[in-house]
């Protein structure tokens, strides 16, 4: 096992020491678990094909690149391609490791004078019993995205057919002067609107406590923008095992066929963006 | 129904979502952090949640910059203080007299005396409160008290500069020959006489020092 001082003295002698640009963008911390010998290097697949590879503290392993100490700021299309190449290393990590916690972007270790993947080892020296018990949390684990959107025109359709109470202010429509019929549209609109939050509500409740029931963690969060004529009505995170995840995508399958006018998105497998929090 | 997390599906959102907006944080002295500057990776915790959030992204890119090099410019005009590269020969704290303002006051700074500037500073607000260029003085004089020195320059303007010790300032500031006006040292013309017309004062005449008085 290498302590922080024998990784130093080895990079020192390496074969980057002289030209090393003089910090680490780091992408993710992987659990070596019972794997003794884990391949160094991922493979120039970082933010502008940097080689990505991995410094080690005992059993824990920060997957980074040779950066300059400055952060990475661009325009949106390359912001685009960094966020890709960033996801694309924790693919990677994910594929090859137990655990992967995934960094946030624009992640770079750096200090003054000190060999760049020593501050790095230090740090997981430093931080190593926290990364611990995180890893330890997120074992076997991976994120879902569950996105549930509504149609609001098959949604309107199906709720104008279906509601008592729709029918008899669309019922009264008909054949009633224009000036009338304005006022009742208006009123019917009102009233289609009412509906549709209500049936927002009443699927959000539908969906909600099943999948709770399988995920071991939900994080929901404010709904996104959606293109028009779709509102989303759920934007949850799932934490769960990898054996359980034919499970969620039966439970959703299910739950999206018995709604009319909904659709669900079901992204991932995510490293646990959602659940790793702050150190 | 297929899970994916490449582009196919997934859209630029979920992804940028998560890899902008979550992921671990560090809250470490190791990462990288300029003083007083956010980083695009800090301001963009604030939600990117849609396609209005990525233009805002690019307009946080932009405003990242301007801060940063307006921060920039800052650092490097305080390391460079008021005296533009000058070797300050005086630098001590003094007081200007200041008509202007809700009432008269002496105005306390940093008063530098360089070889072509008289300049007072004030640190704090970065601000230069007076400046003179020695070429454009007219006459010093030292109306009362020992601590007041009065300048006048060429245009007729004058300014009151007020400082314990300030006889050290105007004795390395030149003075007109009383004979010829042309402009030397106080001390060269007390001590030695005026080069151009070669009129030597009383004193030195008298066969007094400067030194001795």
């Amino acid at each position: 096992m290498n302590e922080p001082n024998d990784v130093r003295k080895q990079e020192k002698t390496g074969e980057h020491g002289l030209n090393d640009p003089g910090a680490r963008y780091m992408y993710c911390i992987v659990d070596l678990g019972r794997d003794s010998d884990p391949g160094l290097v991922l493979g120039q697949i970082g933010l502008n094909n940097e080689t990505a590879y991995l410094i080690r503290y005992q059993d824990v392993c920060a997957v980074v690149h040779r950066c300059p100490p400055r952060p990475y700021t661009g325009d949106q299309e390359q912001v685009y391609a960094w966020v890709e190449a960033h996801q694309r290393v924790n693919n990677e990590a994910m594929k090859q490791f137990n655990v992967t916690i995934p960094m946030t972007f624009d992640t770079i270790l750096h200090e003054d004078e000190v060999d760049p993947d020593g501050v790095v080892v230090h740090w997981l020296a430093e931080v190593y019993p926290k990364l611990r018990e995180k890893l330890t949390r997120f074992e076997g684990c991976l994120e879902y995205g569950v996105e549930v959107l509504l149609r609001v025109d098959e949604v309107t359709q199906h709720r104008l057919r279906h509601s008592p109470e729709l029918a008899k202010i669309a019922a009264q429509l008909a054949g009633k002067p224009p000036a009338v019929a304005y006022l009742m549209k208006q009123k019917l609109q009102k009233a289609v609107a009412c509906e549709i939050d209500r049936y927002a509500e009443s699927t959000f409740k539908e969906f909600y406590s099943p999948i709770t029931a399988v995920a071991d963690d939900v994080k929901v969060e404010k709904p996104k923008q959606t293109a028009p004529g779709t509102r989303m009505i759920i934007n949850a995170s799932c934490l769960l095992l990898k054996k359980k995840q034919p499970r969620l995508r039966e439970l959703l399958d299910e739950l999206s066929s018995g709604t009319p006018g909904i659709e669900v998105r079901l992204t991932g497998p995510w490293p646990p963006y959602s659940f790793v929090g702050q150190l | 129904m297929e899970a994916t997390t490449q582009a196919r599906k997934a859209t630029l959102n979920d992804l940028l979502d998560r890899v902008l907006n979550k992921g671990l944080m560090l809250r470490a002295d190791v990462v990288i952090a300029m003083a007083g500057v956010p980083l695009v990776g800090v301001s963009l915790h604030a939600a990117i949640a849609g396609m209005e959030t990525m233009l805002e992204y690019g307009m946080l890119v932009d405003w990242d910059e301007a801060i940063r090099s307006e921060r920039l410019e800052k650092m490097e005009a305080l390391r460079s203080g008021p005296l533009c590269g000058e070797a300050p020969r005086i630098k001590m704290p003094a007081a200007v007299w200041n008509d202007g303002g809700p009432g008269p006051a002496w105005k306390w700074g940093i008063l530098y005396l360089t070889p072509s500037r008289l300049i007072l500073h004030h640190a704090t607000f970065d601000k230069v409160m007076a400046e003179i260029e020695i070429s454009q003085i007219a006459e010093l004089t030292r109306p009362n008290g020992n601590h007041v020195l009065k300048i006048r320059t060429k245009d007729a303007d004058t300014t009151l500069l007020r400082a314990v010790g300030i006889g050290k300032i105007s004795n390395l500031l030149p003075e007109a020959c009383p004979s010829c006006g042309m402009l030397a040292p106080k001390e060269v013309l007390l001590e030695e006489g005026c080069s151009n017309c070669a009129w030597v004062s009383a004193r030195k005449r008298a066969g007094m020092s400067i030194a001795a008085t």
